[in-house]
Formats: structure tokens, C-alpha cells, sequence
């Protein structure tokens, strides 16, 4: 599976970004790389939110936005 | 295991850049990415670049680099502080319209994409960006990086 970062910059220079693709511990890693690599160039990025994706999360999505649509039939 | 996560961000040259380029910090690449960031300011609203911005009653003070628009001729200054943060400075007095703070997160937004895009290149991915406008003078930029 491909690796992807996808950054959303705001008017205001916030960042939102979404690893995606990665296994166990690696999109820590990257995370780290990439934070790391940015203050290099004169970035500082403080983390607002941050939150693990993984596969029983998508998996209660899932359930909830079923469950969601029987009450809604 | 995927990850989301926000960020805010600040402008700082880190302290090896400091001491390497400390007489000449011009040279420095964060300075090379603000002059990026603040020459597309000044060319999507119309302007110069330069050394100094003006306050409202006509005195000049010096900085780093400064972005003279047509809309806001008095300019706003990038100011690099002793701990290497950069601030953005202005005269609002009579900024009704909060042009110079806008111009300022311009400047911080362009920094942002660019810096974001030249990491990305180093981690190997390819990189590709759209803009969506949310009205004149704002932008979402998105940045997607794959690998």
C-alpha cells in the first residue's frame, strides 16, 4: 500500500495533516521526520489535535453511521 | 495504523542557521523561503519588495525584508527576534479593512506551502498542490504527498 501525506493549510497557517497507508508505528516516525525536517526550514508546528486512525476505528464508523441509517429508514 | 493530526505554526530560524549566517542572515534558506512567500504577496496584490515599512505618520523603520502593497503602501516588516522567531510588524492605524494583518497571513500561509513542499520532496514523496479560494484574499491550500 502507497504512503500518503496530505497537509490542508488554512488562511491562517494552521496545518491539519493525514497520514494514511502506514503500518504499526511508521507514521509516528514519519510524523517525527517530517516535524523535524520542517524546523529545519524555520517551521515550528505544535500539535493541536492528534488523533491514531486505525482499522477498528474506521470498522465502529462504520457500525455507527449503519446503525444510523436503519433509524433513519 | 493511520494518523490525523492539526498543528498552528511559527516562524523561527533555528539557532545553527543563527550562528552560520548570523552577520549575513539574508543569505539563510528561511530567509530564502520568506523572500518566496512574500514576493507571491506582493505580486498577486501588486507591489515591491523591500527593507523598511512606514507608520502613519511617515517614519521608517528598518527590518529584515518588508512587503509594500498597493493596497497597504506603508508595508508590513519581517522582524527576525534574538531567539530567531520571525514577527511581522505594522502600523494599523487606520487599517480598516485589517489589510496588514491580512497580508501577514499570506505571508505565513506561502511560507507554510512552501516549507511543507520542500519536506515532503526530502521524504521522497511526489507532491502535488491545489488551492481552493474561499473569497479574494483567502485560500485553502492542500498539499498531498505519495510515495
Amino acid at each position: 500500500m502507497r504512503n500518503a501525506v496530505i497537509v490542508t493549510i488554512d488562511g491562517l497557517g494552521n496545518l491539519q495533516v493525514d497520514f494514511s497507508g502506514y503500518t504499526g508505528n511508521a507514521c509516528t516516525y514519519e510524523e517525527v521526520e517530517l516535524r523535524s525536517l520542517l524546523a529545519e526550514l524555520g517551521l515550528n508546528v505544535e500539535p493541536r489535535n492528534r488523533r491514531s486512525k486505525n482499522r477498528s476505528d474506521s470498522a465502529t464508523t462504520t457500525v455507527r453511521s449503519q446503525a444510523k441509517q436503519k433509524v433513519n429508514t | 495504523m493511520s494518523l490525523e493530526a492539526s498543528y498552528s505554526t511559527t516562524i523561527v530560524i533555528p539557532r545553527t542557521q543563527m550562528v552560520t549566517y548570523g552577520g549575513n542572515l539574508r543569505e539563510s534558506p528561511c530567509i530564502e523561503i520568506l523572500t518566496l512567500a512574500m514576493t507571491k504577496v506582493v505580486k498577486d496584490r501588486g507591489g515591491k519588495l523591500d527593507a523598511s515599512y512606514t507608520d502613519n505618520e511617515g517614519v521608517s523603520s528598518n527590518c529584515i525584508l518588508s512587503a509594500r502593497t498597493s493596497d497597504f503602501p506603508r508595508g508590513v516588516g519581517a522582524v527576525v527576534e534574538s531567539d530567531g522567531r520571525i514577527t511581522f510588524r505594522y502600523d494599523a492605524y487606520g487599517d480598516n479593512r485589517g489589510i496588514g494583518k491580512a497580508i501577514c497571513d499570506q505571508i505565513s500561509q506561502n511560507y507554510n506551502v512552501i516549507a511543507v513542499m520542500r519536506a515532503q520532496k526530502r521524504l521522497g514523496f511526489n507532491v502535488r498542490i491545489e488551492e481552493r479560494k474561499l473569497s479574494d484574499s483567502q485560500k485553502v491550500v492542500t498539499i498531498m504527498g505519495v510515495r
